[in-house]
């Protein structure tokens, strides 16, 4: 059952913290079609976040009443059922997983930042087994999603308009099998229609659970053969920089992490994306790939005055190198 | 102090006044410009019509936006608008006739533009029966040997719009 009202509350967060979760749920409740507030003294609660740095062992009384408690720190780690883990600083992607979770009731929770069981989890791990340029239909629960390669879509049901909870279901949860032409014109007239390259990038991205593709090291070069269409994927801003990192030159992983200042496995998990979508190539050396003349680089001034701009529409930090 | 600018450019009706109106914190300010056809001898004066916004920074300095005439009877006045200017966002209306012919004279007009800064590609409409793909666009990048970032755009929502400027800063950040 989709929950539509979410209540959380803080235990012990620095104010940074708490700001950074605020800003989040802002932009998650615009995107998710739930409710997220702040719950009010003596209001059931949904999900406690707990600093576990400062707090390191809540008593039960600190706990009791919510639904889900979620450890945040350095080293936080999760002590039972109903109890997740996240590390600082909490990811967009990662608080996203975790609302979907909310809607999982009361079976056992993951999210992306558990360890895999098997490698590669759950739908992008079939995925990986299937001819997905074929027309499949994967099982979700009770749900049906049905993929179209030949015109590029994917049906869907309405509430599953956020990915997240099918992408992170457990594999016992899945099925996949070839879907017949009569199967696609029946999802097509019935269920909602969304880009499919959307569905195989979010598979591969939460599914990659921050390691790297197959036949790619932290230290092989990597560049983009063409932009992902950044408007029909699952948008995350920094999505921007990595590409714009790897679109005229070729990068090992550990190099893109340090000049954009991005958590490796974030990168990992882009790559796996990029390279699940086929955006993605190898270099054998460091070389660009085949575009017109490189222009001059951008001087320290002119980095700086795009920072400037970058900050005044909000448009996420700068890059680190 | 030379003006800092990021421009629109694209045919009529393509989006550039509802992008800039996203994000300016002005409403966009319509301007007649005279221009002259040399190559039709015109007489009489013709004007053009020039989109206008602006964000302020910090520190207190203006970002100008400026929407280009589309129309390629324009297109001599290009070099002289994009003079000094950041980066170039060419909005395509995937309901005309051949998008990929409009970006084609939009690359030729702004090419030294572009090859000194930088540009991304917004396709609107795309969803239009009939119209245009991604995939065909970047297809005709390819024959160009070019390699610049299309993508699918609301110009309406503002998310898109910041998305749009978000890669073009980043591309000029990283180039």
């Amino acid at each position: 059952m989709t929950n539509t009202s979410v209540t959380i509350a803080f235990l012990d967060l620095q104010p940074r913290d708490r700001k950074l979760f605020e800003s989040f749920l802002g932009i998650l409740e615009g995107r998710s079609h739930k409710q997220l507030r702040i719950a009010q003294p003596g209001e059931p609660v949904d999900v406690l976040i707990v600093d576990s740095d400062a707090r390191p062992d809540p008593s039960t009384s600190d706990v009791a009443g919510a639904r889900m408690v979620v450890f945040y720190g350095a080293g936080a780690t999760a002590h039972g059922e109903r109890q997740l883990a996240l590390a600082k600083p909490v990811r967009f992607w990662e608080l996203q997983a975790l609302l979907a979770a909310t809607d999982q009731g009361d079976a056992p929770l993951r999210t992306a930042s558990d360890g895999p069981a098997h490698g590669p989890c759950r739908l992008h791990r079939l995925l990986q087994d299937v001819d997905h340029t074929r027309p499949l239909l994967i099982g979700f629960d009770q749900w049906q999603v049905v993929t179209d390669p030949a015109r590029g879509n994917f049906y869907f049901p309405e509430w599953l308009e956020e990915l997240t909870p099918l992408c992170q279901a457990d594999e016992d949860r899945l099925s996949l099998r070839p879907a017949t032409e009569a199967e696609v014109r029946a999802a097509a007239s019935s269920l909602r229609t969304g880009p499919l390259v959307r569905l195989w990038w979010e598979a591969a991205f939460v599914g990659s659970q921050g390691t790297l593709p197959a036949g790619i090291a932290p230290d092989t070069p990597v560049f983009l053969k063409r932009w992902p269409d950044l408007g029909v994927l699952g948008y995350r801003s920094f999505y921007a920089p990595l590409c714009a990192m790897i679109a005229r030159r070729a990068l090992p992983p550990t190099e893109i992490a340090e000049r954009t200042g991005m958590d490796h496995r974030d990168v990992a998990a882009f790559l796996s994306a990029s390279a699940f979508c086929g955006y993605l190539q190898t270099a054998a050396a460091p070389a660009a790939p085949a575009a017109a003349a490189h222009p001059a680089p951008a001087s320290a001034p002119q980095r700086g005055l795009i920072s400037r701009i970058k900050k005044r529409l909000g448009l996420g930090l700068p890059l680190a190198n | 102090m030379s003006e800092i600018k990021l421009i629109f450019t694209g045919p009529a009706g393509a989006g550039k006044t509802t992008a800039i109106a996203a994000i300016s914190e002005i409403p966009p300010v319509r301007t007649d410009v005279d221009a002259t056809d040399d190559l039709l001898a015109v007489k009489e004066q013709t004007t053009a019509a020039l989109d206008f916004g602006e964000i302020t920074l910090d520190d207190g300095s203006k970002v100008r936006l400026y929407g280009t005439p589309g129309q390629s009877r324009f297109a001599h006045m290009w070099p002289i608008l994009v003079q000094g200017g950041l980066g170039l966002v060419i909005l395509l209306d995937n309901t005309r006739p051949s998008p990929v012919e409009d970006l084609a004279e939009y690359l030729d007009g702004f090419a030294d533009f572009i090859a000194e800064t930088g540009a991304v590609i917004g396709l609107t409409r795309a969803d239009h029966p009939g119209g245009t793909t991604i995939d065909e666009l970047h297809h005709y990048l390819e024959q160009r040997g070019e390699h610049h970032p299309v993508l699918t755009a609301d110009v309406r929502e503002e998310a898109d719009v910041l998305m749009l400027l978000n890669v073009l800063l980043s591309l000029l950040e990283t180039r």
